[in-house]
């Protein structure tokens, strides 16, 4: 596959080597990783391992449209678990949390009615949307909140980041699939954009599973 | 073309509703179980504090009829004896009326213990920085427990009124009495520090063991937290808790200053 664009090549490479070089730097610094980071790093070697798994089928003309039904649930849940374990005031924790297990099920329900073979053309944007709120309230939420300088915190990177990602996820999704059919030439530009912005996404990320983390981690005490 | 095209559409809004319907469930339902959490732990709360204040009053009871009565009762007594002893003897009464001295001193002290309790008047005399001050140094007395207090000059800090000063020193009161309790550790310190936004800020940190937080009321077993917390959001401030087993306690309450009032 040595055809595909070099930015599809570095998105996937920097989901494999984000959480591998975030966990090397833990052990030589003897620092635990707090548990929200440790599942966005989980999230990206779901992301890692399904782009691998793509890319290899491709390869061999064998059908991956299944592995969506297994991939997008996990992976969802995964990312919506980290981001309500980073919320400052427990209602926006509980609400995050039941986004999670409404969405899972009614993902499942759609991409079903939609049919395999649809690509996820309309089931996939209705996951980005949601995590896409989620991002955004973690970031107006704590935002507002913290006592301390924002760019301080991890969930201020990694959200800014899953926004970024998922923002494009959601509008260019339908948008290429609308289009695949009259302009491949518009398609494949889209898709690299969308490429290029993922990079930058997983850097954003990248920063905030980085930064280094308070001692104590406040708690929501503060009624 | 133009029916593929509107199908689309048609897929469009049903993708935006049900997100939509996702979202606004997981918020109503957060909502719902929020505040039915919130009024469980403060139907606790309200228990707790019910049964902390009888047991306040129990304790200032228990101190009044076994220990003071019971001195009073003896006092009486010595006095009868001294009064009916035949004169003559000095050397003998006047020891005599030494000892009822000290006791009565004694008892003294142990009345200022109760009612001190109940107030602590020092806030009204002296202001807040002296009290906390004074507080720091009972706590050492009382348990042993060095605390290195780092308060700046009375004039330094913004005042607060009265019954501010009161809510500050009753969670000091309570964020020492925890670290004694709780910590593990002889050390602790206690700092007030103005903030940039005309706030007054207490904090008590330990370097003790530590422990798990959250807001679940399950794990509220005890009162002082919650009561610090609800302190100091009578004063219309707040209470951070920072805690993680094994790396010790930041307690900080946060409380509006008012320019020109007595602190
Ligand atoms: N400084 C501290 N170090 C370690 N653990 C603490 C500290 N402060 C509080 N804790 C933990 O938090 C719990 C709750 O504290 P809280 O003051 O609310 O209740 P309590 O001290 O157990 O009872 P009460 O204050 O009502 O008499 C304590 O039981 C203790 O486990
Ligand atoms: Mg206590």
């Amino acid at each position: 596959m040595d055809t595909l664009p070099w930015e599809l090549h570095a998105a996937t490479a920097l989901e494999g080597l984000i959480p591998l070089f975030v966990w090397l730097r833990s052990r030589l610094a003897k620092t635990e990783i707090s548990r929200p980071r440790r599942l966005v790093m989980a999230w990206l070697l779901v992301q890692f391992t399904s782009d691998l798994f793509q890319l290899y089928t491709m390869s061999r003309g064998i059908s991956n449209l299944w592995a969506r039904y297994l991939i997008s649930p996990t992976s969802d849940v995964l990312m919506l678990y980290a981001l309500s374990m980073w919320q400052t005031h427990p209602l926006r924790r509980i609400g995050i949390r039941v986004a999670m297990l409404v969405l899972v099920p009614v993902w499942f329900g759609y991409a079903i009615a939609e049919g395999v073979g649809a690509f996820g053309r309309y089931s996939d944007p209705l996951r980005s949307i949601v995590i896409l709120v989620a991002t955004l309230v973690t970031l107006v939420g704590n935002g507002l909140t913290t006592t301390t300088r924002i760019s301080r915190h991890d969930w201020f990177w990694v959200a800014a980041g899953v926004a970024l990602y998922f923002a494009l996820e959601a509008a260019l999704g339908p948008f290429l699939e609308f289009i695949f059919a009259d302009s491949r030439d518009i398609a494949l530009r889209a898709f690299l954009f969308k490429a290029r912005f993922d990079i930058l996404a997983y850097l954003l990320i990248a920063a905030g599973l980085l930064c280094p983390q308070e001692t104590a981690r406040p708690s929501g005490t503060s009624i | 073309m133009s029916s593929g095209n509107s199908e689309t559409i048609w897929n469009l809004y049903l993708t935006l509703g049900l997100a939509a319907a996702v979202i606004l469930f997981a918020l109503i339902s957060a909502l719902v179980i929020y505040q039915r959490r919130f009024v469980k732990l403060h139907r606790t709360y309200s228990k707790n504090l019910l049964s902390a204040q009888e047991e306040e009053r129990a304790w200032v009871a228990r101190e009044v009829h076994d220990d003071a009565l019971q001195r009073v009762a003896m006092l009486a007594h010595e006095l009868h004896e001294v009064a009916d002893e035949p004169p003559g003897n000095v050397d003998r009464q006047r020891q005599r009326i030494g000892a009822i001295v000290t006791e009565v001193e004694d008892l003294g002290v142990m009345l200022r213990r109760v009612a001190h309790r109940l107030h602590p008047s020092l806030i009204d005399q002296a202001g807040l920085v002296p009290a906390l001050e004074g507080l720091a140094g009972d706590v050492s007395r009382a348990h042993g427990i060095q605390v290195d207090v780092e308060i700046p000059p009375s004039n330094a800090i913004p005042g607060v009124p009265r019954d501010v000063a009161l809510i500050l020193y009753r969670i000091a009161q309570e964020g020492l009495r925890n670290v004694a309790r709780h910590s593990g550790v002889k050390r602790a310190s206690l700092r007030v520090v103005p903030t940039q936004d005309n706030e007054l800020s207490l904090e008590i940190v330990d370097r003790g063991r530590g422990f798990v937080h959250d807001d679940h009321p399950k794990s509220h077993k005890g009162l002082g937290l919650v009561s610090m917390a609800e302190r100091a959001r009578l004063a219309d401030g707040r209470l951070e808790v920072w805690s993680e087993p094994g790396k010790g306690t930041r307690l900080r309450a946060i409380v509006p200053a008012h320019q020109g009032e007595v602190s």
